[in-house]
């Protein structure tokens, strides 16, 4: 890692011309929807989905009205008057240790997701070329940490190639697909078929089971979470005001249109008993081909997959690092290693400190049989990580509206404040709907589970933050680098 | 994918190509390696007994035995490979959860059909794997939430 050429302790005119910052490097709002979209939506998800039948529409527009909507048009706004991202926002809404706080909580919560995506990547190559290296630890590790460093690598380079694979993934990997998905079901309605799955009114809503159907209803919030992740980028528009809206409006159009179009087009042609005889995402479109007699397809749709998986985790891995950069060199919340920049101005040690990090995790995930069948508990301590951030956004985007009314803003979100009330309230929900013992915990006791995911999420959310917060030293503080050069 | 800045396109340009290199690679790879299950009388015969496995089960749409063959071939295909290993359980368990394909992907209490064709699958063609698979699918909490 030659390229961190940076230190922390040089002053500022020193550093950059040692840098040597390249020219602004602009991305297009149509880049940045991409991105978005990239970093939330793709098929993966759509053999779950297609259990529920003509009822996977209700599970999707009702989270998209009262997540998707509150997140997406109060980012808009605030992105479109305050560059930065959320660290800025919440910092300047609500104080500066909240905005650390509301960083690290987005940045803290990706750790753990990377070992789980680049898992499902391993799986996926793995039913292509040969079905038995998916149980192989050795090939899951290898996979994992070879995919992982390239990303990082990529990301090191700056934000305009993480734009330009972001919207290459999501074109190849998820709209091609999911068209040929759609084409493919229909045709299979057109030729005289019956739906799979029924489609009258009475399946319009899922069975409800109580407490069950909640814990499905409201979890499913989090569908959505991440519209506001690349609102970090803002700096790389040429006209933020006007396009970060623009980039929100046409993400939150794609996203719907990938949640619940292939899931539909999936139940409409196979039964739901049958996809539960699938052991994974491959097998899955794999009975959707064995249906056309065109299974040959189902090699070029893993790799698509793995293109918009990784698609997305460039953008995870460039968005939520900057915003921890920014902050920290703001306030001093980071030792200067890991604030220093690479020629390319991007975070570089942050993102190998990270690697790091999750290099460990991901070879316990691979290798070790008890973290790789326990993994799914992180997945619930880092959302409820997650929706701290959520809380703190809404929070910030009021106290702003009305401390700083005049500020200009690009985009005025309509109701503002009923927005954020809808969506305090939604993340509010997820946040305790999370302490609801899932499938996976089996009969264990409430309790102990709600000992591990508050322990966790404590430990994780906020005492973490709360170090660097205190071990903060004003000497560490370091000027932001000039819009455009950390692009 | 800029359209204001020609530098970073150049700067990235061999980046972009080495990805398309590696996708076309891979999808070459994929094309010779996956195979799609062979029909067999044996095949025919495993689909049978599946297909009245699935109706003992209470299963209420049957796939049809043509499909069956295809995907699980006669020796269960994926699904037969180590059932009762960690990384599946892992799979297994990705899969009780949420419509989401990004971070906020949790765990839900799945339907109880969620892992009936799996185990009807595990006990016809793979059965010697059928007690790990057991050990950690009959523990696991269950609800009626997809409307029959």
């Amino acid at each position: 890692m030659s390229a961190m050429d940076m230190p922390a302790e040089q002053p500022i005119a020193a550093s950059r011309a040692k840098a040597k910052a390249p020219t602004t490097a602009w991305i297009s709002w149509v880049a940045l929807a991409m991105m978005t979209t990239s970093s939330v939506a793709s098929l993966r998800a759509a053999p779950t989905m297609a259990v529920y039948g003509l009822a996977c529409v209700f599970l999707y527009l009702v989270p998209a009205v009262v997540f998707l909507l509150p997140t997406s048009l109060v980012s808009a706004e605030l992105a479109s008057g305050y560059e930065g991202g959320i660290y800025k926002w919440v910092s300047q809404g609500i104080s500066k240790p909240m905005g650390f706080l509301a960083v690290w909580c987005q940045f803290a919560m990706t750790i753990f997701y990377y070992p789980s995506l680049l898992g499902f990547v391993a799986s996926t190559l793995a039913y292509v070329i040969n079905p038995a290296l998916a149980t192989s630890g050795v090939w899951t590790a290898i996979v994992i940490v070879v995919v992982y460093w390239t990303g990082v690598w990529v990301s090191s380079r700056g934000t305009s190639g993480v734009a330009g694979l972001a919207s290459m993934g999501l074109i190849i990997g998820t709209l091609i697909p999911g068209v040929v998905l759609i084409f493919l079901a229909a045709l299979f309605l057109g030729q005289g078929n019956p739906s799979a799955a029924p489609m009258d009114s009475s399946h319009l809503l899922p069975a409800w089971a109580g407490l069950s159907s909640l814990v499905l209803i409201v979890n499913n919030f989090l569908s959505y979470s991440g519209m506001e992740m690349n609102a970090v980028h803002v700096s790389s528009l040429k006209n933020p005001g006007k396009e970060f809206p623009k980039a929100m409006f046409l993400a939150m159009g794609l996203v719907l249109a990938i949640f619940i179009l292939p899931a539909l087009a999936i139940s409409w042609v196979v039964p739901a008993d049958q996809l539960s005889l699938t052991a994974g995402v491959m097998q899955a479109f794999d009975a959707v081909f064995a249906e056309f007699n065109t299974q040959w397809l189902t090699p070029i749709f893993g790799i698509m997959l793995v293109a918009a998986s990784l698609g997305g985790m460039l953008t995870w891995l460039a968005g939520p690092s900057k915003g921890l950069l920014l902050i920290s060199r703001e306030e001093g919340y980071l030792p200067p290693y890991l604030q220093a920049l690479n020629k390319h101005g991007v975070q570089q040690n942050i993102l190998v400190t990270q690697g790091a990090l999750t290099t460990v995790i991901a070879l316990g995930y691979a290798l070790i049989p008890d973290v790789s069948s326990a993994y799914w508990i992180f997945s619930v301590i880092t959302t409820q990580v997650y929706l701290i951030m959520y809380l703190l956004m809404f929070v910030a985007a009021v106290r702003l509206r009305r401390n700083d009314p005049d500020h200009p803003r690009g985009y005025r979100a309509p109701m503002l404040v009923g927005l954020c009330g809808v969506g305090l309230a939604s993340s509010l929900a997820a946040l305790l709907i999370g302490f609801i013992p899932p499938s996976q915990f089996g009969g264990g006791s409430g309790w102990s589970y709600f000992l591990i995911v508050g322990g966790g999420a404590l430990g994780l959310g906020l005492l973490v933050p709360f170090l660097f917060y205190r071990l903060r030293k004003p000497s560490w503080k370091q000027p932001i680098p000039a819009e455009g050069e950390a692009s | 994918m800029s359209e204001y800045a020609p530098e970073p396109e150049h700067h990235n340009r061999w980046v972009y190509w080495g990805a398309w290199i590696i996708l076309g690679v891979f999808i070459v790879i994929g094309l010779f390696t996956f195979s799609s299950a062979n029909k067999s009388s044996k095949a025919n015969d495993k689909a049978d007994q599946l297909i009245t496995a699935l109706k003992d089960a209470g299963a209420q749409h049957v796939p049809s035995k043509d499909q069956l063959v295809r995907v699980l071939g006669s020796d269960g295909g994926a699904i037969c490979e180590n059932p009762g290993d960690a990384l599946a359980q892992a799979t297994l368990y990705s899969m009780l959860s949420t419509g989401s394909s990004g971070p906020g992907m949790r765990p839900i209490v799945a339907d109880k059909r969620a892992v009936l064709g799996e185990l009807a699958v595990i006990q016809v063609y793979c059965p010697e794997a059928l007690d790990d698979f057991k050990s950690y699918v009959s523990d696991l909490k269950y609800a009626d939430t997809v409307e029959q």
